[in-house]
């Protein structure tokens, strides 16, 4: 039992820091990815390969994983910057597949569908962190970081910029922010943080293979944050536990070991509905100045062009 | 020479099982402008259900034409029912509307592993013999999937042009100007559902028939459905056939330079790049677009 509820929060902590970084782009810069799940597989891939194929230690497996997320999220949002709505949802989810499909392609690097076996579990200095309870520990001073940086990120003025490129792109820019630099930062932070979880959970559970990072945990990302609340930073953190910790609740039912994984993921889709029909802002709402009325969805334009 | 003929005449099967896909969604996305995640859903739960019919029942495959229609029906209109038109009545963003269908995409792919397990099922007697004319291989199968696509295309061409499919014209063109003129909008939108939703019958039927049916098998078709929709151009419901044609075709035809594995991810780079280069399609009217 207490293994299991070591276990519980261990997923929590992880599946917070992928909100934590989800928000900044869904909920701050308002872009509806779903290829989140994918910088989270590239985290863990590429601190797996280090560890695995290349014996070296455990932050710079994890300083890897960051600085190629970091790349690839920019490279993403190239294209992505200049889509709306729709189109940027089915280019995202066009990046997932993709992602997804080089993990189980290139088999000379990702061992394709077999995964990566016998993940080394990082290291602080000469100890090698093995107990649930020293994970546990572990894992609650990685999502302390995280916290902090989202935090700080998401109050400075770059969160307030996201914010307002979000709301009316052509104010923003009319005062000389630049809306397409804003996006390719949201993307590639957001990414980065994201690889962090990455390399986190392969360090935990020790095998991975790509079939952990598919479009329906982006979907779960992306649950987490529109529930919790979108654009306000607990939002993250509330989603997180209702997401994440609630369905944890069916374990109790004992149920067929087959039927546990869809029925969580039916409950969670119908979260989703009902939110998004009666509470569209979420659990806890983004607060809005009350002297300025909200603002018109700017998703009615598709495309943005722009002349550098 | 051989290959080439070959994969020209898998591009023209794929092709055609596109453009089905292709004119059913683009159908409920030009009307309704809802990013109806969930039709694949539908899709896919009418596959299983001929299945069922055929394999448990003792139904003629025709027949199983009925019960799958029957769901994929019931799958289109609940959706609309509950979720879409209770939005709209919120003043629910496009936004919203479309993470709750993927939300909606999320319980219905759930629940039809949850009903039929993890692994692909198959129509009992369902092999057809081939026929070889000189070196190229086809059967029965594939000369059918074009047929019923040129008629679909034809039937749906049709209608658009009967007194119901002036009115979904007319929607797509302007819905407050279609209301304005009297057309009952909220009729247009289920109506565009039902035929919409009828439309992925053959498709699934044929697909399940050649692969079983399996839970991705929704998933599968959702990417070159929707892309066909873009491709072909938002609000032209025959440029969404002529574009999942192509892309089933050029999708095929690449196989020729670069490994089968990566016939996926070269749709998605046309797509990403019809996007950014050509977001009103081949056939659709320019969208807005606003220069910085």
């Amino acid at each position: 039992m207490t293994v299991f509820l070591i276990q519980t929060a261990i997923f929590m902590l992880m599946f917070g820091m992928l909100a934590l970084s989800y928000n900044l782009l869904f909920g701050y810069r308002g872009v509806t990815s779903l290829a989140h799940a994918g910088f989270w597989g590239i985290g863990a891939y590429a601190s797996a390969l280090t560890l695995t194929k290349l014996s070296l230690p455990w932050p710079v497996g994890m300083a890897l994983g960051i600085v190629i997320a970091v790349i690839i999220g920019a490279a993403v949002a190239i294209p992505a910057a200049r889509l709306r709505g729709d189109y940027l949802l089915v280019a995202t989810v066009g990046f997932q597949v993709i992602i997804h499909g080089i993990l189980l392609n290139w088999r000379g690097l990702t061992n394709g569908p077999l995964g990566i076996t016998a993940i080394p579990r990082p290291t602080v200095g000469s100890i090698a962190i093995v107990s649930p309870l020293n994970y546990l520990f572990f894992s609650a001073v990685l999502f302390g970081i995280v916290f902090i940086l989202t935090w700080r990120l998401s109050e400075s003025p770059f969160g307030r910029m996201l914010k307002a490129v979000r709301d009316d792109d052509l104010a923003a820019q009319s005062c000389g922010k630049n809306a397409v630099h804003t996006t390719v930062l949201a993307f590639a932070i957001s990414g980065g943080i994201a690889a962090i979880a990455g390399s986190f959970i392969a360090g935990w559970v020790t095998y991975i293979d790509p079939e952990g990072f598919v479009l329906l945990n982006s979907l779960l990302v992306l649950t987490i944050v529109a529930v919790g609340g979108a654009g306000n930073f607990f939002g993250a953190i509330v989603g997180t536990v209702v997401i994440v910790g609630m369905p944890e609740l069916l374990r109790l039912l004992e149920l067929p070991g087959g039927l546990v994984g869809p029925l969580r993921q039916i409950i969670v889709g119908l979260i989703l509905v009902l939110f998004m029909i009666f509470r569209p802002q979420g659990i806890v709402p983004e607060h809005r100045s009350q002297r300025a009325p909200a603002p018109p969805p700017s998703d009615d334009r598709l495309v943005v062009e722009t002349t550098a | 020479m051989t290959l080439f003929a070959q994969l020209v005449l898998t591009g023209v099967v794929t092709g055609a099982l596109y453009a089905m896909l292709g004119m059913s969604f683009s159908l409920i996305y030009s009307v309704t402008k809802v990013f109806h995640f969930a039709h694949v859903i539908g899709y896919a739960a009418a596959g299983y259900i001929s299945m069922v019919a055929v394999k448990d029942f003792g139904f003629p495959i025709w027949a199983a034409a009925i019960p799958a229609a029957a769901v994929a029906i019931g799958v289109g209109v609940s959706s609309e029912l509950a979720v879409y038109r209770p939005m709209r009545e919120r003043r629910g963003s496009l936004k919203t509307v479309m993470i709750a269908s993927l939300g909606l995409f999320m319980i219905g792919q759930n629940a039809l592993q949850m009903a039929f397990g993890p692994t692909a099922l198959t129509y009992p007697n369902s092999s057809v013999t081939p026929t070889i004319i000189g070196p190229i291989v086809f059967n029965q199968r594939d000369a059918l999937t074009v047929v019923i696509g040129i008629a679909m295309f034809t039937a749906v061409y049709v209608g658009l042009r009967s007194k119901a499919g002036r009115a979904i014209r007319a929607v797509v063109d302007s819905g407050s100007m279609a209301e304005v003129v009297g057309i009952d909008i909220k009729r247009v939108y289920l109506l565009s559902f039902i035929v919409g939703s009828l439309l992925v019958v053959p498709p699934a039927m044929l697909v399940v028939s050649a692969e079983g049916a399996s839970p991705w098998m929704g998933f599968n078709i959702l990417f070159p459905a929707v892309a066909a929709t873009i491709v072909g151009g938002v609000g032209s419901v025959p440029g969404a056939a002529i574009a999942g044609f192509g892309i089933g075709l050029v999708q095929n035809l690449l196989v020729m330079g670069i490994g089968n594995q990566w016939q996926t991810t070269i749709v998605f780079v046309v797509v990403i790049l019809f996007f950014m280069y050509r977001p009103e399609g081949l056939y659709g009217r320019p969208v807005a677009k606003v220069r910085v």
